[in-house]
């Protein structure tokens, strides 16, 4: 059952980040005036952009349910049922107090100052009983929850305070980061895919690479994020030059962000492929898959990036572009999962062998 | 029949209906402290850049705020599309007029008055109802009809600041507060009425209005800039 519901809560990680597009793309953001509830109810009339920011919403509900499963599944089974009960103290702290916060600033325009300082307090209980886990597999779920709950709370800013710019990119930036968490422990949850799981010895790659590649896509997406929410995707709308030149001088910063946007998409597909024929070589089955499907997906992006500025960002190539996105950070995420550090594969092997 | 005939006959015919159509008129009052219009942010266009504008969101003066759409939604018939155009302008970077209204089945003209590329993205609701690009000031102009009542929503991704709006009914019955906050629906049979205002920002109130034969009637809706519409 945990390894259903890990890979369930993954897939609908997924489902999450394209819903929260589609918010976006629909201007439906502000659909819901007032959070955590929606016109002071939780179930409002479903229609137009209600029903858009509505179902983001419960969708993001679903996935905070399904990682507080994954905490207790986790913490029972490392028999640490004791640290179960005082996360669910701390999250029932955290989402209380933000809840409660929420609906004084809805209301009076002010956000209290005890609601932000009994956020912080539960946060850092929090972070005490990730470290007192003693699996990886539940620090990992606990983490989840944490960054989900976090998640909650930037999305409820966003609202409240009428869509900030830092606070919608934050928001992006978390989702990838729990996609993350959400893709490694469904990995590690699911014996064969584990890199200490028993069978077939664990297939090495340059970890290293692969962590900066990781690091270089998560910037990408968050350069993208900038563009998106300041607005920035249009600025140039030639191809492949931006007002005739391929890095215009004299302009707004919008401008230039918007080409390094562009631009940093090349220095993306270098890494991955670079990365990826270096996997392959050594690689077979999924690993060797998914290290190919890594430079397949860049120019899959790049080409989702040109057909949101000629089709003036549609929703169907817009949101794609952000799915895309976030299917190539999870596939160097699974790659990072599932191999093991060159050199680790050496010392093993000797051990071996003398043995 | 001669022409004058006929015209007479016409005339008569008329008068009746003349007779009862009434009006419904009134205000959109704001008795809150209204927002200071923030300076748009238009600089990254060096030719939307050379004019400085304020942000047109919410427009107050004299306690009476602009461009809201009051509409009847309750009590009315469906009417006949006028065979006017409704036009949707681009000029300076900006939609013009910021607020206006059609009848469904009416036709919608946007052109664009600029040498700038901008594209027409308009929904209803959270759906696209076309998203277009006008090159410049040559491009001919876009042609659509109002095919659904509501709030027809339109933006320019290109220059995220530009937004208009064209108010929708099925019968007619409707008006856009002007600069002195006011408004005035013609031609409205006597009965009983649900209707509605909306501001882009501040959302929707509702009102129940009975109109009386050679009487008419008014109306005014409050905002006092805490509602949180959409």
């Amino acid at each position: 059952m945990i390894r259903r519901l890990a890979a369930a809560a993954a897939l609908l990680t997924v489902v999450l980040i394209v819903a929260g597009g589609v918010v976006t793309n629909t201007d439906s953001g502000l659909a819901c005036p007032d959070w955590p509830t929606c016109f002071g109810s939780v179930v409002p009339r479903m229609a137009g952009n209600v029903a858009v920011e509505h179902t983001h919403r419960l969708i993001a509900t679903a996935v905070g349910l399904c990682t507080v499963a994954l905490v207790v599944l986790t913490l029972r089974r490392a028999k640490q049922g004791g640290l179960a009960v005082a996360l669910a103290g701390f999250s029932t702290l955290i989402l209380g107090a933000s809840f409660w916060a929420g609906r004084v600033k809805f209301v009076s325009g002010e956000l209290p100052a005890l609601g932000v300082a009994l956020v912080l307090l539960g946060y850092a209980a929090f972070g005490w009983a990730i470290v007192r886990a003693r699996e990886t597999d539940a620090k990992l779920a606990a983490a989840g929850l944490a960054l989900v709950m976090f998640q909650g709370l930037l999305g409820g800013l966003t609202v409240l305070y009428r869509l900030p710019t830092l606070v919608l990119v934050m928001h992006l930036a978390t989702s990838m980061l729990f996609l993350s968490v959400a893709l490694v422990l469904a990995l590690r949850l699911n014996e064969g895919l584990r890199p200490q799981a028993p069978g077939p010895s664990p297939i090495t790659a340059p970890r290293g690479l692969l962590w900066f590649t990781a690091a270089a896509i998560y910037f990408q997406i968050l350069l993208g994020a900038t563009v998106r929410h300041t607005g920035a995707g249009l600025v140039c709308t030639d191809l492949p030059y931006c007002r005739g030149a391929w890095w215009p001088t004299g302009v707004h910063p919008m401008v230039h962000l918007h080409m390094a946007h562009r631009a940093f998409a090349f220095v993306v597909l270098l890494l991955v492929t670079w990365t990826s024929l270096r996997i392959a070589r050594n690689s077979r089955g999924t690993v060797r898959a998914l290290a190919l499907l890594g430079p397949a997906l860049v120019l899959v992006q790049i080409a989702l990036g040109v057909l949101t500025i000629v089709t003036f960002k549609d929703l169907v190539p817009l949101t794609a572009h952000l799915l895309a996105g976030a299917l190539l950070l999870a596939d160097q995420v699974a790659l990072l999962a599932m191999t093991r550090e060159a050199s680790e594969e050496r010392a093993v092997i000797p051990q071996v062998a003398e043995a | 029949m001669t022409c004058s005939k006929m015209l007479a006959l016409a005339a008569a015919l008329s008068m009746p209906l003349a007779a009862t159509a009434e009006t419904i008129e009134g205000s959109v009052d704001f008795t809150g402290k209204p927002p200071v219009a923030g300076k748009l942010h238009r600089e990254a266009d060096p030719f939307c850049a050379k004019k400085t504008m304020t942000d047109p969101t919410v427009e107050v003066k004299g306690g009476k705020l602009s461009n809201v759409w009051v509409h009847v939604t309750k009590g009315a018939k469906d009417a006949a599309p006028p065979a006017s155009v409704i036009n949707m302008d681009q000029k300076d970077c900006m939609y013009t007029p910021r607020m206006t209204t059609a009848v469904v089945g009416q036709k919608i003209e946007a052109k664009n008055g600029d040498p700038v590329l901008h594209n027409v993205h308009t929904y209803l609701g959270a759906s696209t109802v076309f998203n277009k690009g006008m090159p410049n000031d040559k491009a001919p102009p876009i042609e659509t009809v109002a095919k659904e009542a509501g709030m027809m929503k339109w933006k320019c991704d290109v220059h995220p600041w530009m937004r208009g709006y064209i108010g929708i009914s099925k019968s007619g019955l409707q008006a856009v507060t002007g600069d002195a906050g006011s408004f005035k629906i013609d031609n409205v049979p006597p009965g009983k009425y649900t209707i509605e205002s909306w501001h882009e920002k501040y959302g929707t109130k509702t009102q129940e209005v009975t109109v009386e034969a050679g009487k008419g009637a008014k109306i005014t809706f409050k905002y006092d800039g805490t509602e949180k519409g959409t």
